[in-house]
């Protein structure tokens, strides 16, 4: 049975190539459209997730701490849920990174006799929101002279990372359900035009799922081809894209998601496949049977 | 009468359709397997509901109705397929499948049917498209074919599957005079096989040529059953106005006919 409902979706849409390519050209369309917006969420995302990670709190130690002090208050920042990374910067160490950001200008340095620079905690915060609490608890060790936090920036970039994700959830999922919908009805109008095949078989005597097979697999077909086509044009896209995007934008170094495109092409292939089915499913169901009294 | 069990059964049935239309109203009948009959109206006499609820694509109302061992009151509906498979139809406009050519869509009820072998559905399907006398157009596609030759296609596809019982509405009412004998006289040679055959129609020259059992609905009442009948009864030599007498049903019963039938 699968083997003629394969050769007669096969047939079907070679014979009927203008309504197929119109089902499969208004699918690629709405996928791509869909994973564009998809791809510029992400990306967006893993830009603003990117800043989000180097937010951190620098706590200025006083001099002459004590080292048995100093770890004591390390293994208490470290135990806090929301910090990720402490590390310990020591007088040396913050002079050697000062020296070599002037490592152009030797003689400036060369003026300083004494280190002036304090020892410091950095500390890298799971999520930059947690930024406040953390300061506050730095600030209240009695070692800590101290303690920096941007938050300004801080706070816009939870705004901005908040919004991105809220929007384009928004906008993924109203679109995913345009789609959808409209998929579906292409699949109705395209098996609309031909109820009277569905009636020949339904009175021939075939059963439910002999005429569902091949309009079935002519849905998986088409959105497969849709999906695919989609797909490629978005990938290479994004390929041509992103080297210009990382240009210009060097300082955010996006460590875009790696896995981002199968997982597009893997998600384009369960709407496109999924919705070709569904709808031949509805759309056959619907003129099986006619209304009966 | 035949001492076979009938092949089709009507109770006292009855059909209004969700609008209102009272369709069919208390129509009883036997037809023996191996019968060829004619069932004749004018438009809207109930022939096309008669033949619907024999294949069971409508419900009668009331009533009971048995076709082929079924009681299609209480077949489940998984069932229908299998029991439309023993009954072969033919429709005044076809109902070829476009796509397919004359061959796929004879070879198409083979496969419906459950038929895998390659060759035996290639064997059958030349076979009866030999019987209607269209082997030569085996490949062309129904647009590309006459009236008459689509309307052998349909019935080729009845046939190639060896029904017990064929069912045609109006089967000649697209075509002209000389193609409209061509198919009957195909029924006809179907019949002798040993088929059911059941023919709705207003083809008048038909049914008097070939003189069988005739059938005749009227606002949807049985007004008529008659061994070789014509178009029209023989006694009522006024033609289609039949008056208020009894006229004999099956040679056996009167039946008594509505006021101000046509």
């Amino acid at each position: 049975m699968l083997r003629f409902a394969s050769t007669y979706a096969l047939q079907t849409m070679r014979r009927n190539a203008l309504m197929t390519s119109v089902a499969i050209g208004t699918t690629a369309v709405l996928l791509l459209v869909l994973s564009t917006i998809a791809v510029i969420v992400v990306s967006i995302d893993a830009g603003v997730q990117a800043l989000q990670s180097r937010v951190n709190v620098i706590a200025y130690l006083k001099d002459g701490t004590s080292p048995a002090a100093l770890s004591a208050l390390e293994s208490e920042m470290r135990s806090r849920p929301d910090v990720a990374v402490v590390t310990y910067i020591s007088k040396d160490e913050a002079l050697k990174r000062l020296q070599k950001q002037f490592a152009s200008h030797p003689g400036l340095l060369g003026a300083i006799k004494d280190n002036p620079l304090p020892a410091s905690l950095d500390v890298r915060l799971v999520h930059p929101s947690a930024a406040t609490d953390v300061g506050k608890a730095l600030q209240a060790q009695p070692s800590i002279s101290d303690v920096i936090i941007n938050e300004d920036v801080v706070n816009r970039l939870v705004t901005a990372g908040r919004f991105v994700r809220l929007v384009g959830a928004v906008m993924v999922i109203g679109l995913s359900v345009a789609v959808i919908f409209i998929m579906t009805n292409v699949s109705r109008l395209a098996i609309f035009t031909r109820r009277a095949e569905i009636e020949v078989m339904r009175l021939v005597g075939a059963s439910e799922w002999f005429v569902r097979w091949p309009f079935v697999l002519e849905g998986a077909l088409c959105g497969a081809a849709a999906s695919l086509s989609s797909f490629l044009i978005v990938a290479a896209g994004y390929h041509s894209l992103i080297p210009v995007l990382r240009g210009s934008f060097a300082f955010l170094s996006l460590p875009v998601d790696p896995l981002l495109l199968p997982k597009l092409l893997l998600l384009g292939l369960l709407i496109g496949v999924g919705v070709g089915v569904l709808g031949s499913l509805i759309a056959v169901r619907r003129f099986w049977e006619p209304a009966t009294s | 009468m035949t001492t076979f069990d009938p092949i089709i059964r009507l109770d006292n049935v009855s059909k209004c359709y969700l609008n209102g239309v009272l369709a069919l109203q208390s129509v009883s009948l036997t037809i023996n397997p191996g019968e060829f009959v004619f069932l004749v109206g004018p438009s809207g006499s109930g022939k096309s509901t008669l033949l619907r609820l024999l294949l069971r694509d409508e419900r009668v109302t009331t009533g009971r109705i048995f076709v082929a061992g079924h009681n299609l009151l209480r077949i489940q509906p998984g069932a229908i397929p299998q029991f439309r498979r023993r009954i072969g139809v033919v429709f005044q406009d076809y109902k070829l499948l476009p796509r397919l050519t004359a061959f796929e869509n004879v070879a198409f009820a083979l496969r419906v049917h459950g038929f895998h072998d390659a060759r035996a559905i290639r064997e059958r399907t030349i076979a009866v498209l030999e019987l209607v006398g269209l082997r030569a157009q085996a490949d062309r596609y129904p647009a590309t074919l006459s009236g008459g030759e689509q309307q052998r296609v349909s019935v080729a596809r009845a046939l190639v599957t060896g029904p017990d019982m064929l069912l045609a509405d109006e089967p000649t009412g697209n075509l002209d005079p000389d193609n409209a004998l061509a198919i009957a006289e195909l029924l006809d040679q179907i019949n002798t096989f040993g088929t059911t055959v059941v023919v709705a129609t207003h083809n008048r020259d038909l049914v008097d040529k070939f003189r069988r059992r005739v059938l005749q609905l009227d606002q949807g009442k049985l007004v008529r059953d008659e061994e070789s009948g014509g178009y029209t009864l023989a006694l009522a030599a006024t033609g289609d106005s039949l008056g208020e007498s009894t006229l004999p049903l099956d040679g056996r019963r009167p039946l008594t006919l509505p006021e101000g039938s046509r």
